[in-house]
């Protein structure tokens, strides 16, 4: 390489860094991953446990392929039928994951789509938006970064977050996607609001709608949007500006008003199977006496002889879609007992966690990723982009303890300058640990729901949130590692706190 | 001459000794209809008649030609081949939709066996052998009639009857308004018309009649009082008190239990023992019932190791059972028959859930007793002239299902002690079940667990224990980290303190040195 090649390459990089921040180049990696996995043959997505249908038919949407029940857990499916005439289920609005399937079958009807549905349509849209996610996430990550450590932290990004132990659920019906996407959003939301990134209407609107629309997703996560809820009322106090107060306020009410509607109005979906495992996978397993713990909810003794049990044995003493089943064991409890019985019995509670603890860092799930003419064998999952899912589902302590742990840590690393922010009333500033906060108790509701409403079965799916959760929060505090905002001589400096904004409370405080 | 003479009498004499031997020993049941044990039927159909009155007949048919110890084999007319024929000795064809069953006997007939049609349109074979003319009608509330039972309001939107006939006929078909007066079956030299068949009303019994002469069966029968739908999680006092009811009304009975594959240490395995133990201990035989598969699917070599499990457990508490229980389909396959019914000989047959028959091709063999199952209130329904019932034509298992209230149950003791049914001990006749470690079986009244009479005694409630869970093994909190992928940070602490403390001596001698210097400057 002579002199003169050396200095165009130079030039090059130079204009490359230039317009293309870390951000950039994350959000392009991500979409990169998504084209490749999820757009070029063959195609990645995740086959269907069963819970399909709900929002298949709900949406104008029916399986048209005549063998799909022969590839439920095996095989995924790109393709489904659009109804052609009346559909009497489409009044049903189940959750805010109707709107992206909606939106979805709308664009698929523009390009003249209007037989059948390919759910790769959707998979672009939900590509969209989660790419505008980790834009973001890494711009909020990679705030007063060295160049070195931005691009480090793109690169991490992609690896984490283009897993395709998250991308493929993309191509799925699933609302893990939904939950994905506005986890992402509101952490990076709130986030950019201390950070003061962008303009604060614009971060309160995000932050508002991303909340929203994770909490309608599905019933389950009513307690996140308590969570979020809460954490939104500090907004309140953010500026002096009296509309960003009163919308702020608003936010608070509507946010609360939400949570509570997702778990009154949105159908349950606490449907038999989960109620069964919720049983015999969980209380009863966990019960030093199964028989003392069907008193608890007036079922019979017998009945004890189903711990264990899973919906999908082979054989039962009595067909688990029976009559007797349901009314002599099935209508007997529901959540709120079972979160009674867990409260009441601490050794129960302990033992369902540790279980939950040991589960809550699979990113994937046992279903197949490749479509049946892919000639893969049933179930298979694909090994591309999964360098993340492997390593941590290896690597990551799976016990209860560690989860403590993990949290305890993070939050103390933080709590300097959380004190620091509050004893110098800099609300935007306590903004970062209360984001934190909010994650892992976002991560921890959603391992308790998971483990109250199921029991140990299908966990991996069930504790979803969580998993993503911890991902958001490990690679938040790596990146303030990397960035040096925790400790060093510019730590202060790098953290922002020495940015002049006084807050809104600091100011109200004086006068 | 006086040789012949002498092997002459001496045949005479073992003749007539042994001919009371013969009338007084009992025939054993599973010797039963063993003259149509050799019969090889093929049962073409032109449609299951699904969502129309027709449906099940062809699964009833099935069971009914089990039971009478024949050997079926099942195939739809589209699906039938001449060369079938050939392997099977007799040929029984149903018309179950009128339009469908014109071509059903196209091709068959060069069959030259003997030959037994249900429905319209019977062929041209048949016509002429039996020198047959039938009707149709539309509409038409019946009352049919066989052998002294007589069953009213019947209703048929299609009849086809027989206005002449030639050969024995069998019952009496007569409409409500008196215009229709004919026999309910013909059958002459091993050829047989029968025009009407339908599941859950009388037809079912009277068709038996007319396979029971067709298939040269002629063994006596029995009738038992069968309880089904016994699970572990049935009220169990009630189940007690239900073995005492029919013990102190002289009933002996049958029940068929779902077995239990997992935490049989538990107490509640113990109390569904103790209560199939007051079952046998008040004269009840004990059945056990192969599972239906969930939705899931099966795998029957799972199955055949869980029920062998179950067994075991049963005889393990002192429960001789004498057969198993299950659904018709369960016996079509041939893993499946073999996963759930290898245990034992003695099999009764339930109709499928769904109703339907399967499209089973494969020849299906009879087992050595298998009473025919029929529902209480299908048989109570029929009207009889005399108190006492006629012989049956098939060994038939009345069964009741499990009851859900006390009403109910008090009402079916009633209806069974009042029924003046004969019902017969299943002990008397011979049936054994085998296990991988035990085997019971009976003989002439006995029950016999592994050669040793059966302890019929009534146990006392099993003494409640503290239950005996084992908890799924827990990871010890912490443990992972002082487990695999932490050993590396135990490697990086253990060389951090070498460091340390190499570091110290340095240290400690770099202090040394300056001491000493200091010292030697002085």
């Amino acid at each position: 390489m002579n002199k003169l090649q050396r200095i165009k390459l130079v030039q090059t990089i130079i204009v490359w860094k230039k317009y293309i921040s870390p951000a950039s180049l994350a959000a392009f990696g991500v979409a990169l991953i998504l084209l490749i996995e999820l757009f070029i043959p063959p195609y990645i997505g995740m086959a269907d446990n069963g819970d399909y249908y709900r929002i298949l038919y709900s949406n104008g949407l029916y399986f048209n392929a005549p063998d799909y029940t022969s590839q439920t857990l095996g095989y995924f499916v790109k393709n489904f039928g659009i109804f052609q005439y009346y559909n009497e289920n489409s009044a049903l609005l189940y959750s805010s994951q109707t709107l992206f399937v909606r939106l979805a079958l709308t664009i698929s009807e523009w390009f003249g789509y209007n037989r059948q549905f390919d759910i790769r349509i959707q998979a672009a849209l939900y590509g969209v938006l989660y790419v505008g996610a980790v834009y973001l996430l890494v711009k909020a990550a990679a705030w007063k970064a060295s160049r070195r450590a931005g691009y480090g932290l793109a690169l991490g990004a992609v690896f984490v977050f283009g897993d395709i132990g998250y991308l493929a659920y993309f191509n799925s019906f699933y609302s893990e996607s939904v939950v994905l996407i506005m986890l992402m959003y509101l952490f990076s939301a709130g986030m950019l609001l201390y950070q003061r990134q962008y303009n604060d209407y614009f971060l309160l609107f995000l932050f508002g709608a991303s909340a929203m629309i994770l909490t309608t997703s599905k019933q389950q996560n009513a307690p996140i949007g308590l969570i979020v809820a809460m954490v939104a009322v500090l907004f309140v106090f953010l500026k002096r500006d009296r509309i960003f107060r009163t919308l702020a306020g608003m936010q608070a009410v509507v946010l609360l008003l939400t949570a509570v509607g997702t778990y009154v109005l949105i159908p349950e979906q606490f449907v038999n199977i989960n109620k069964y495992h919720a049983m015999t996978r969980g209380v009863l397993m966990t019960a030093d006496n199964p028989e003392q713990a069907l008193d608890f909810f007036g079922i019979d003794r017998q009945f004890s002889v189903l711990t264990g049990a899973i919906y999908y044995d082979q054989f039962s003493p009595i067909p688990v879609e029976s009559e007797e089943m349901q009314t002599q064991f099935l209508d007997k409890y529901g959540f709120p007992s079972i979160a009674r019985y867990y409260l009441t019995h601490p050794e129960s509670a302990g033992r369902i966690f540790e279980t939950a603890a040991r589960n809550a860092f699979s990113n994937r799930t046992k279903l197949g990723n490749y479509e049946k003419s892919a000639d893969k064998p049933f179930g298979k999952r694909t090994l591309a982009f999964s360098g993340y899912s492997y390593l941590k589902e290896w690597a990551a302590p799976k016990t209860s303890g560690f989860v403590v742990i993990w949290m305890i840590v993070i939050a103390g690393l933080y709590a300097a300058s959380f004190y620091r922010a509050v004893k110098e009333r800099a609300l935007r500033r306590t903004l970062r640990l209360s984001m934190i906060l909010m994650m892992m108790l976002a991560g921890l509701c959603a391992m308790a729901v998971s483990v109250i409403g199921a029991g140990d079965a299908d966990l991996a799916k069930h504790e979803f949130l969580f998993a993503v959760a911890f991902d958001l929060v490990t690679f938040w505090v790596i990146a303030d590692c990397v960035c040096r905002r925790l400790w060093g001589p510019n730590a202060k400096k790098n953290a922002g706190e020495e940015d002049p904004e006084p807050s809104a409370l600091l100011q109200g405080g004086q006068q | 001459m006086r040789r012949r003479t002498g092997i002459k009498l001496w045949v005479l004499v073992l003749l007539c000794l042994s001919l009371p031997a013969a009338v007084l020993i009992p025939a054993p049941a599973s010797a039963a209809q063993d003259s149509a044990k050799a019969a090889r039927v093929l049962l073409v159909y032109d449609s299951l008649g699904v969502d129309t009155p027709a449906a099940g007949n062809i699964e009833t048919l099935q069971r009914l030609l089990l039971s009478l110890g024949a050997t079926v084999t099942t195939v739809a007319s589209d699906a039938y081949k001449p060369e079938m024929a050939k392997d099977n000795a007799k040929l029984i064809t149903v018309c179950n939709t009128e339009d469908l069953c014109g071509s059903i006997t196209h091709g068959m007939t060069g069959f030259t066996g003997e030959w037994l049609h249900i429905g319209s349109n019977p062929p041209e074979v048949l016509r002429g052998k039996l020198a047959l003319k039938t009707e149709t009608a539309s509409r038409q509330s019946l009352k049919l009639s066989v052998n002294g039972l007589s069953e009213e309001h019947i209703f048929v939107n299609r009849l086809a009857y027989i206005t002449e006939g030639k050969g024995e006929t069998y019952g009496q078909i007569t409409s409500s308004e008196g215009a229709i007066q004919t026999p309910y079956a013909v059958s002459a030299g091993g050829y047989a018309y029968v025009p009407y068949f339908q599941s859950g009303n009388l037809s079912e019994l009277a068709i038996a009649y007319v396979l029971r002469t067709w298939l040269k069966a002629d063994a006596p029968t029995q009738s038992y009082l069968l309880i089904g739908g016994i699970t572990p999680f049935i009220d169990l006092d009630k189940l007690e008190a239900l073995s005492e009811q029919l013990y102190n009304a002289g009933i002996p009975f049958l029940v068929s239990v779902s077995p239990l594959f997992n935490n049989t240490d538990y107490p509640a395995m113990q109390r569904y023992a103790a209560a199939l133990q007051a079952v046998q201990a008040h004269n009840g035989s004990v059945l056990v019932q192969v599972p239906t598969p969930t939705s899931a699917g099966q795998d029957p070599s799972i199955l055949k190791a869980q029920m062998d499990g179950f067994l075991n457990h049963l005889a393990d508490a002192g429960i001789a059972p004498l057969g198993m229980t299950g659904d018709m389909k369960r016996a079509q396959g041939k893993e499946e028959r073999e996963a759930g019914f290898a245990f034992s000989d003695t099999t009764i047959l339930f109709a499928n859930e769904s109703g339907r028959a399967s499209g089973q091709t494969e020849a299906v063999q009879p087992f050595a007793a298998s009473p025919y199952t029929m529902p209480a209130k299908v048989l109570l329904r029929i009207s009889r002239e005399n108190k006492i019932w006629p012989a049956f034509p098939v060994n038939l298992a009345v069964t009741f299902d499990w009851f859900e209230s006390d009403a109910s149950q008090e009402e079916a003791v009633r209806e069974a002690a009042g029924s003046w049914l004969p019902f017969a001990d299943f002990k008397s006749e011979t049936h054994s079940l085998s296990s991988s470690a035990h085997k019971a079986e009976s003989r002439s009244g006995a029950l016999l667990l592994d050669g040793k009479p059966a302890d019929l005694q009534d146990q006392a409630e099993p003494e409640e224990q503290a239950p005996v869970v084992s908890q799924p093994e827990q990871k010890v909190t912490f443990h992972a980290l002082f487990s695999v992928q932490n050993r590396i940070l135990i490697v990086l602490i253990i060389t951090t303190l070498m460091l340390f403390a190499v570091f110290l001596l340095i240290g400690y001698r770099l202090y040394k040195k300056k001491y000493y210097k200091s010292g030697g400057g002085l």
